[in-house]
């Protein structure tokens, strides 16, 4: 001990010493020696160093005579701990050894590639693909189109569609004069009759023409108006001279100009942006994608909708989810309806957050579920702002028809402090008194009782592409962070263009629009009504009576106990369909792909979209052909043919 | 002799001299001195196919007219044999990792970098700082005659998490002009480019609207001086600039008129602009299946799936193919809507380093090995998911041992060919033609009609088993809306074109334009001193920056002497790795790119970019 005492301000001295000596040495090199000498001298002294070992042994010693069990103690640990270190690295090298050798790797990949690799896709068609019908359109006029069926192009029958998400008729506006479809009737398509649908439709079926005037007398819609403006300008002959005669494009490409914009300013607009910027945007909005026609709609919809900002996807279904996933994050708390449709599932997933569900559009339910949050909050100590939490529904559902019941859901959520992401893709443009969706239906404000709405463009607007509103936070946010903004190239900007004056008709004349519409939906609700009672309420209503989307299921009673309702309902679509009315087979997303596509499958059902463009006689012929349908596949069914 | 990754890349950067050291037979000497250390017989026959591959891509004069790059083709097509076959040599080697070593950033540059960002993150906290104590743009003020709920912070938490809402508003914001600069005309080889201004300190930008609506006279006159000044159709001040940036590979936005106009007007005759439906509702046309015929044919599969987006077919596809108890190895730098599919299927995934197709086998061998993690059980299926063309690196995949070590494995190959379509390979056909490729050995080709086609959406195309399953499974077939029939007849129209199918060359002529149009800017890019990135032959080239002042600084001197070019940063690349990208389009004309390259010498020289000469870029 005493030579360590001895030692300590002798460090001093030595770094000293050095100093001086590295200066000297770096300055003048003469009294190098000198200082070398003085070094040594500081240095402790040599005998110190040699006793040690001696002086050591000495100490040990005399512990082991004080304390012989102290020392033995200490030993024994120390030995033990030294085997332990010994030991623990021996057996990490003999887990080496036990790594497998290339052979037996070999042995393994082939086992698994013969025996235990599945198939990409399981053998055969997925269960329950064949019950239900596909359909091919050959052409869209009006509220009019000629389908075929389950892969068969050869028959094809003219219907009226009841299956499209046309609200507003934006589509029927769309397109060409009725002349053309009767030249490629007789020029090219064999429209094949069904011998069992003998009604007086029938006929009217062969030439749209007889039909159309039964129309025009019924009223003017105004985009049959529009259509018949120009109903003898085109023919499908004079197109198929152009495609063969190279030298006339020009003019004949500015004939067809002159006949398409004086047709209806949607259809103008779409082509004017055609030409000024071809088909693509070739590029995401970020790179030298967006095109003024974007920019327009984005602030022509902030208008419409009295939001701080808008935000153009190019997609309606990437809208959804990545709107939902660029809010919603790890550790955030999801409060979401369990009817809710594919991309809201998608968005959902993808956010990675705690997600509680509840019972499709039952209150009850999420009142439920959001107490059951506030209690835990209350026993973790924590305030409602710990965490983002939000609700998430649809105004309008797509996949059940029910009108979600936005003013309970506005109550609690201001109440337990939840935000509201509000999908009126399907709303929009048919529910309230202009169009402006559920949230205009409940009287409920934007921002103030919702926080983001997203709306689709591809059903009432009839263009392509969707949006997110709200404020300018929730807008500018998205700019980065929306995976389908910012990583997917712009939409094309006709469809921009076709959207913003689709918006100025809906927004210029609302009740032309609108009312026709709910009048429609009115309509066809009273006649299915009168139509389930005469079938013995075998079919029954499941949609809202406001819901301009219609579905129809199959009751649970003993007559139908033994039926499957799959294949009933889509035999009937199909009966439908050959009878000369569009409809679609609904509600069988998960068994019918075998993954779990939505979180609750709706019940199989069958689909009408009510449409604007609808003429009564249109819906009374389709409840007619409903009836008939139904009916006939009963009777196939009593008879055991399916 | 081995090569180091540096003097690969030396190699691939132009020098004269270098060049004569070439053997006659158009393989380089590298090529050869490397083969020697490896497997002679694996070597023998990849540079066979280079040989024969480059032979092939001979010009056409009596076809295609006057070549335009008479002058220094035989130049070009040695470097670019010569980096098709540095491609193929060192990655059957194993890893060479040259290319991970270009991704890497030099520690100096690296250590500027970091000093940039650091400056930039500083201010912005004592931006926000000052904000909170004096009030600012970005602090959220409730209104008090129409309060918002949400406002309420004691009830709500904010909306935009703290991190991310900083990067935008203190480092994004600054620079935003470089970024959403909204056009005015068709996305062609030339655009007008509406002028922005901000009246909020970079907050949010407005266009400038008519001259005549500017009161200032000096202002007016900085935008009307110069060549660049034009108006736009709605009158707005606009400025003519050459397009390097939009994904317009065949140049279909610029001859779409002559080339795509009359059918697509005529399709808008017979079908609206949305089918309104889902593809399994009404929403299948006539011009949807016609379609799939024509993309099925093409790429040699037995059927094909067409969705509206591009970014929807990966992100629905992959979930519908795999699931839990399925692995899925990706590449490192696949795009974000794969990720995301990847992430919504429920499968496992594990990731390989790009292009490394070393690490590719030994992940996939140890993945089979041991099973899946804590049950030990095999996997059900093994999917390998490349890309044929990586947009933000311009390199395209190394399919050919992809495909190998995938067949030897087992596993499915998943091939997203959204920057390939179109733009590789002698017919367009994408990565797997370029590299070589049976179609029948990729299990799943993907790829998008955003880029080449000028339209938009996306295609699988597969076996009839696996396309028959996914327009059941697939949520973009079953419950999304279906691709608008107009822009099908769009797409139709391109095929034709590019088959030679509406009787002239012109689809020919677009692919070799493309490709020489691509080789000669790359070229020239290289004997600059640039940092390049990618390989000879694809249309992608990013050149590195890494600064983020030099971002912006890019960005803004080109436009300034009329080029829209792209810069990506955060969040498309690592925040480390910004760089500017050029998308060369067969529209464009060697006169055009010959601008561009004089002005970017320029640039290079104001802004320091010669990153390849040294670190220090000078």
């Amino acid at each position: 001990m005493s030579t360590t005492f001895k030692f300590l301000p002798r460090v001093h001295a030595i770094g000293f010493q050095v100093g001086q000596a590295v200066h000297g040495f770096l300055t003048t090199q003469q009294d190098f020696n000198e200082l070398w000498t003085g070094f040594q001298e500081t240095l402790p002294s040599w005998s110190a160093i040699c006793n040690f070992p001696m002086l050591y042994s000495t100490w040990w010693w005399d512990l082991l005579m004080k304390d012989p069990v102290h020392v033995l103690v200490e030993t024994t640990l120390l030995i033990s701990v030294i085997y332990m270190f010994l030991s623990r690295s021996k057996d990490w090298s003999e887990s080496k050894n036990d790594q497998l050798t290339r052979k037996e790797e070999e042995d393994l990949i082939n086992e698994w590639k013969e025996n235990s690799r599945a198939p990409l896709v399981a053998p055969g068609l997925p269960t329950g693909a064949k019950d239900v019908p596909t359909f091919l359109v050959h052409q869209v006029q009006g509220t009019k189109m000629q389908v075929s069926m389950d892969n068969d192009p050869t028959k094809i029958y003219n219907v009226i569609n009841f299956g499209t998400f046309d609200f507003l008729g934006m589509s029927a506006a769309f397109t060409a004069p009725e002349s053309s479809i009767k030249d490629a009737n007789g020029n090219e398509l064999a429209i094949m009759q069904e011998k069992a649908a003998e009604d007086a439709y029938n006929n009217s079926n062969n030439n749209f023409g007889g039909a159309e005037e039964k129309k025009e007398e019924e009223e003017a819609n105004t985009t049959e108006q529009a259509d018949n403006d120009n109903s003898n300008k085109t023919s499908k002959n004079g197109k198929r001279k152009k495609k063969k005669n190279k030298k006339n494009t020009a003019s004949k490409a500015k004939d067809d100009d002159d006949r398409l914009t004086s047709s209806n300013p949607v259809k103008q607009a779409s082509v004017e942006a055609l030409q000024r910027y071809g088909v693509g945007a070739c590029g995401p909005r970020g790179f030298y994608g967006t095109i003024d026609p974007h920019l327009k709609l984005e602030e022509e919809i902030t208008k419409f909708m009295g939001a701080e900002g808008a935000i153009l996807y190019s997609d309606g279904a990437s809208t959804v989810s990545s709107t939902v996933a660029a809010f919603c994050k790890r550790g955030d708390l999801l409060v979401v309806d369990e009817g809710v449709r594919e991309p809201l599932i998608a968005g959902v997933k993808l956010s990675r957050a705690y997600v509680k569900w509840f019972k499709h559009n039952d209150m009850e339910d999420l009142s439920r579920v959001v107490e059951s949050v506030a209690e835990n909050d209350k026993k973790l100590g924590r305030g409602p702002n710990a965490q983002r939490r939000f609700i998430i529904c649809e105004g309008l559902y797509k996949n059940t028809g029910q009108i979600a019941a936005l003013d309970k859901i506005v109550a609690l959520k201001h109440k337990y402090h939840y935000r509201l992401i509000l999908d009126e893709s399907f709303s929009f443009g048919t529910l309230g008194a202009t169009g402006r969706g559920a949230l205009e239906l409940f009287n409920k404000k934007l921002m103030h009782d919702a926080e983001v709405v997203t709306i689709a463009l591809e059903n009432a607007i009839g263009s392509i592409g969707g949006v997110t509103i709200g404020n300018e936070e929730i807008v500018d946010h998205q700019r980065l962070s929306g995976s389908g903004y910012c990583f997917s190239a712009a939409s094309p900007p006709f469809t921009a263009s076709a959207a913003v004056v689709a918006l100025n008709e809906l927004k210029t004349r609302p009740k032309e629009l609108l009312t026709k519409l709910n009048d429609n939906t009115q309509y066809i609700y009273d006649k299915l009504r009168i139509f389930c009672e005469q079938k013995e309420d075998l079919i029954l209503i499941a949609s809202d009576m406001r819901s301009p989307i219609v579905f129809l299921v199959l009751a649970e009673c003993a007559e139908t106990e033994d039926i499957d309702e799959t294949v009933f309902l889509s035999e009937v679509v199909r009966e439908c369909l050959r009878r000369g009315a569009g409809m679609v087979s609904a509600g069988h997303h998960n068994t019918r792909a075998g993954v779990q596509l939505l979180r609750a499958e709706p019940q199989p059902s069958i689909r009408l979209c009510v449409s604007a463009a609808h003429t009564k006689n249109d819906m009374d012929f389709a409840i007619e052909v409903l009836s008939g349908a139904v009916d006939s596949v009963l009777h196939r069914y009593v008879e055991g043919e399916i | 002799m081995m090569l180091g990754p540096k003097a690969l890349l030396r190699q691939r950067m132009m020098d004269g001299n270098k060049l004569a050291r070439l053997s006659s037979d158009g393989v380089p000497a590298c090529v050869e001195a490397s083969s020697q250390s490896t497997d002679p017989a694996s070597d023998q026959d990849s540079d066979d196919e280079f040989i024969h591959e480059s032979s092939s891509y001979a010009y056409d004069e009596k076809c295609l007219g006057k070549d335009p790059y008479a002058d220094v083709r035989e130049r070009m097509e040695r470097l670019a044999a010569n980096d098709r076959a540095l491609h193929a040599t060192h990655t059957i080697k194993g890893s060479t990792k040259s290319h991970e070593e270009e991704l890497s950033i030099p520690a100096l540059t690296a250590m500027s970098t970091y000093l940039a960002y650091t400056v930039l993150i500083m201010c912005g906290r004592i931006r926000d700082l000052l904000a909170s104590i004096f009030g600012g743009r970005y602090i959220r003020q409730p209104s008090k005659t129409n309060p918002v709920p949400s406002d309420n912070r004691t009830f709500f938490a904010p909306i935009v998490k703290s991190w991310e809402h900083f990067y935008t508003r203190r480092l994004y914001h600054r620079i935003q002009d470089c970024w959403n600069r909204p056009i005015a005309s068709n996305p062609g080889a030339h655009i007008e480019v509406l002028e922005r201004v901000s009246t909020d300190s970079q907050k949010s930008m407005k266009l400038v609207g008519p001259i005549d609506s500017i009161p200032d006279e000096r202002t007016r006159n900085e935008y009307t001086e110069g060549e660049f000044y034009t108006e736009a159709h709605n009158g707005a001040v606009a400025r003519k600039c050459l397009n390097l940036g939009s994904y317009n590979y065949l140049g279909f936005a610029d001859d779409w008129k002559n080339t795509c106009q009359d059918e697509v007007m005529g399709s808008l005759e017979k079908f609206p602009v949305s089918a309104q439906a889902s593809r399994n509702e009404m929403g299948t046309t006539a011009l949807h299946r016609e379609l799939e015929t024509t993309v099925a044919n093409f790429l040699r599969k037995d059927d094909a799936l067409v969705l509206t987006m591009g970014f929807n077919t990966n992100a629905t596809t992959i979930p519908a193919l795999m699931g839990r108890g399925d692995l899925i190895i990706s590449d490192e730098l696949n795009h974000t809507s794969i990720v995301n599919g990847a992430r919504a299927s429920g499968a496992a995934i594990r990731i390989f380093r790009h292009n490394d197709i070393a690490h590719l086998e030994e992940t996939i061998r140890e993945a089979i090995v041991l099973g899946r993690p804590r049950t030990r059980r095999p996997w059900n299926k093994i999917m390998v998911i490349v890309e044929g063309v990586y947009s933000m690196e311009g390199e395209y995949c190394d399919l050919k041992n992809v495909v190998k070590v995938c067949k030897k494995y087992g596993a499915y190959v998943y091939l997203d060919e959204a920057h390939s379509i179109g733009a590789m390979g002698r017919t367009g056909r994408g990565c797997a033609e370029y590299t070589g490729v049976n179609t029948a050995d990729v299990d799943i080709m993907m790829g998008t009609f955003t880029k080449s086609f000028g339209g938009m959406g996306g295609y699988i195309a597969a076996s009839k088993e696996v396309i028959a399953h996914l327009r059941w499974k697939c949520a973009g077939s079953s419950c999304h809306n279906s691709l608008s029939p107009i822009v099908c007849q769009q797409v139709i129209t391109a095929f034709r074109v590019m088959q030679g199918q509406d009787g002239t060359n012109l689809g020919k002529k677009k692919f070799q334009d493309l490709r020489d149009n691509s080789n000669y800017f790359r070229m020239r890019l290289n004997e600059m001193g640039l940092l390049t990135l990618g390989r000879y032959d694809s249309p992608i080239m990013p050149v590195m920056l890494y600064i983020p002042t030099k971002i912006a600084a890019f960005s803004r001197e080109c436009y300034k002497r009329g080029l829209a070019t792209v810069v990506v940063g955060f969040p498309a690349v690592p925040l480390l790795m910004a760089r500017a990208r050029f998308c060369i389009s067969a529209a464009h004309t060697r006169e055009d790119l010959d601008m561009a390259l004089n002005e970017l010498e320029e640039i290079a020289d104001i802004l320091q970019l010669r990153y390849a000469r040294s670190p220090f870029s000078s």
